[in-house]
């Protein structure tokens, strides 16, 4: 198939050579812009839950990006991205507390609803707010963020933490969601049994 | 130490070991890795698309993307193909002028420049004309063509289908629409005012549509495979089972003279611009818009109404370049096996459900009832749709 979705389909061969380029031609951007705008898009769908809002967070980070790429000197262009994302949703989600939580909740639920029709209704009534809500707000940025595609190195420098900070959290997120999902490890359900 | 105490550290770390890898490969899961992590505990698998599935979420819309792409970068694109794609932009060609250039010049300049102008324009209006031509001439009719009758299909009928072979700038979707303009309307189609540019096939499914194109566009009537060429500037009527094709940057007045609504689906690859409608003119979405990425050329996309037999089933991975699926009727269930055709789950789909645009490998469909179910298929791919065999069992 020739045709496929924007989602992770294109690849950056050369993102430095591409990102130093766009430094100096801001038209440029507009190939970097494509390739994060659904990966970005959805991030921000993820933390903020409504369409709106997302529209509004993806449409200030890339004029944000946009603004201060020239003083760009990352390692990596998407940390230095989703930095950039972080923070603004993190404005938005501060700026629009308490409602916009509920609502985003409410959306999500109506949205996993609507998705996966009843007769799998049960799995769907868990949506993925109902989850964040057990998880502290640093073990959410960090699912939020591994959802997004990024990696325990970028996760650090989004979140301007150290690297064994974030594998700590990692460990931490990973047995939090084991035990808000009910699932036991493999060597547990072995003793279990024995 | 005594053995057994070394025995049991070997095995706590190796215990350890094997966990951290377990934990590291799930969350390589969770970023959509191509990872293995069945191997490490199918539980741990099964919460990771778990959660993957809870954190999935709809792509941009493409009117939304093509409008924040303009606001951040201006109308001049880069006249360059990005590297991660494969096909030439087509947007404006992007000379850049000194501003004042034209002012300050001498008259003998400006001269010199005009005709070198007039020149271009003429070339690339030749070059565009050629191109249109060559177009219609290389875009197949496949609209009498069906392609997957098979046991468990009880009837098959492809609606539009056509090659495509050039795209606008920007970001491209995937759309099916219906429109009904009731007498009197009119609709402008396929420029980029009206949110339509982009390679169009439609279907006239009631009423008789009476057709304007700013350029050539290829027609065939009700029953015949045969293209005929609708001259610009010429008014032509279509009639129900009529079908048109309009390639990037025709523009098309469209208009109902007569005294019945006519009704129109049509299935193109447009630029995610929004459409204005005018009056008595009423726009139904068959299939939400999918972003697509900028094809390799030349792609053919094809819609088609397909009624499942009860019973049977339909192999989404059988289906070459399924792109989008709709209920029209009935209820459709969606069976997920895993690569060891465990059940992973089932989602019922019925007819206000939204349309489906991802397919997971070893999906099957079914009818969610005793009843036939009537679907929208929407295939796109390089060569022809639905060529292969769908497994289908009664």
């Amino acid at each position: 198939m020739v045709v496929t979705p924007l989602l992770g389909s294109p690849v950056v061969e050369d993102e430095a050579d591409l990102v130093a380029r766009a430094q100096h031609d801001r038209r440029e951007f507009a190939l970097l812009y494509r390739h994060y705008l659904p990966l970005i898009y959805r991030y921000c769908y993820r933390r903020l839950g409504s369409r709106e809002a997302a529209e509004d967070a993806t449409s200030q980070i890339f004029t944000q990006a946009l603004a201060a790429l020239p003083r760009y000197h990352h390692a990596s262009f998407r940390a230095w991205l989703f930095t950039i994302a972080h923070n603004v949703v993190v404005d938005e989600i501060r700026k629009s507390r308490p409602s916009a939580s509920l609502d985003a909740a409410r959306e999500l639920a109506d949205r996993a609803l609507e998705v996966e029709g009843v007769a799998d209704r049960i799995e769907a009534e868990q949506t993925l707010a109902m989850l964040m809500r057990q998880l502290s707000p640093v073990q959410q940025q960090v699912l939020e963020l591994r959802l997004a595609g990024l990696n325990a190195i970028e996760i650090a420098a989004v979140l301007g933490r150290s690297h064994g900070s974030v594998r700590n959290l990692h460990h931490q997120t990973f047995v939090r969601l084991r035990a808000v999902l009910g699932v036991r490890h493999a060597d547990e359900r072995l003793e279990h049994v024995s | 130490m005594s053995r057994d105490a070394l025995s049991r550290l070997h095995t706590g770390v190796a215990d350890r070991s094997r966990r951290e890898a377990a934990e590291e490969t799930f969350w390589a899961a969770i970023a959509g890795e191509p990872v293995r992590i069945e191997e490490y505990d199918p539980d741990l698998a099964a919460m990771a698309r778990h959660l993957v599935r809870l954190g999935d979420a709809p792509l941009p819309d493409a009117a939304f993307a093509a409008r924040l792409e303009r606001e951040l970068f201006g109308p001049a694109w880069p006249a360059r193909t990005p590297s991660f794609t494969t096909t030439a932009l087509e947007g404006p060609p992007g000379i850049i002028r000194p501003a004042g250039r034209w002012a300050i010049g001498p008259p003998r300049r400006m001269l010199v420049n005009l005709a070198a102008t007039a020149a271009l324009v003429a070339i690339v209006a030749v070059s565009l004309f050629v191109t249109l031509r060559a177009d219609l001439a290389l875009a197949p009719d496949r609209t009498t063509e069906a392609r997957i009758i098979q046991e468990g299909i009880g009837d098959e009928r492809l609606l539009v289908g056509a090659r495509f072979d050039r795209f606008p700038d920007g970001i491209l979707a995937a759309v099916v629409d219906r429109w009904v303009l009731q007498p009197g309307a009119e609709l402008i189609v396929g420029s980029r005012e009206s949110g339509g540019e982009g390679p169009s096939a439609y279907l006239i499914e009631a009423g008789s549509l009476t057709v304007r194109p700013d350029a050539p566009i290829a027609v065939s009537r009700a029953g015949s495979p045969d293209r005929v060429e609708a001259a610009a500037s010429i008014e032509i009527a279509l009639e129900p089972g009529d079908r048109g094709y309009a390639p990037t940057g025709v523009t098309a007045l469209w208009r109902n003279d007569g005294v019945e609504p006519v009704r129109v689906l049509e299935a193109r690859v447009k630029r995610g611009d929004v459409a204005v409608l005018g009056e008595g003119v009423l726009h139904y979405t068959v299939i939400s818009e999918s972003p697509i990425a900028r094809p390799e050329l030349p792609i053919v996309m094809s819609v088609y109404d397909v009624t499942l037999r009860p019973g049977a089933e339909l192999a989404a991975g059988t289906i070459p370049g399924l792109e989008m699926l709709k209920v029209e009727r009935g209820r459709l269930v969606a069976v997920d096996v895993d690569v060891a055709g465990q059940l992973v789950r089932t989602t019922t789909l019925g007819q206000a459900t939204r349309s489906l645009g991802s397919f997971p490998s070893g999906r099957v469909f079914r009818g969610g009832n005793g009843d036939p179910v009537s679907l929208i298929i929407v295939t796109i791919s390089q060569d022809s749709p639905l060529a292969g065999t769908p497994r289908v069992t009664g």
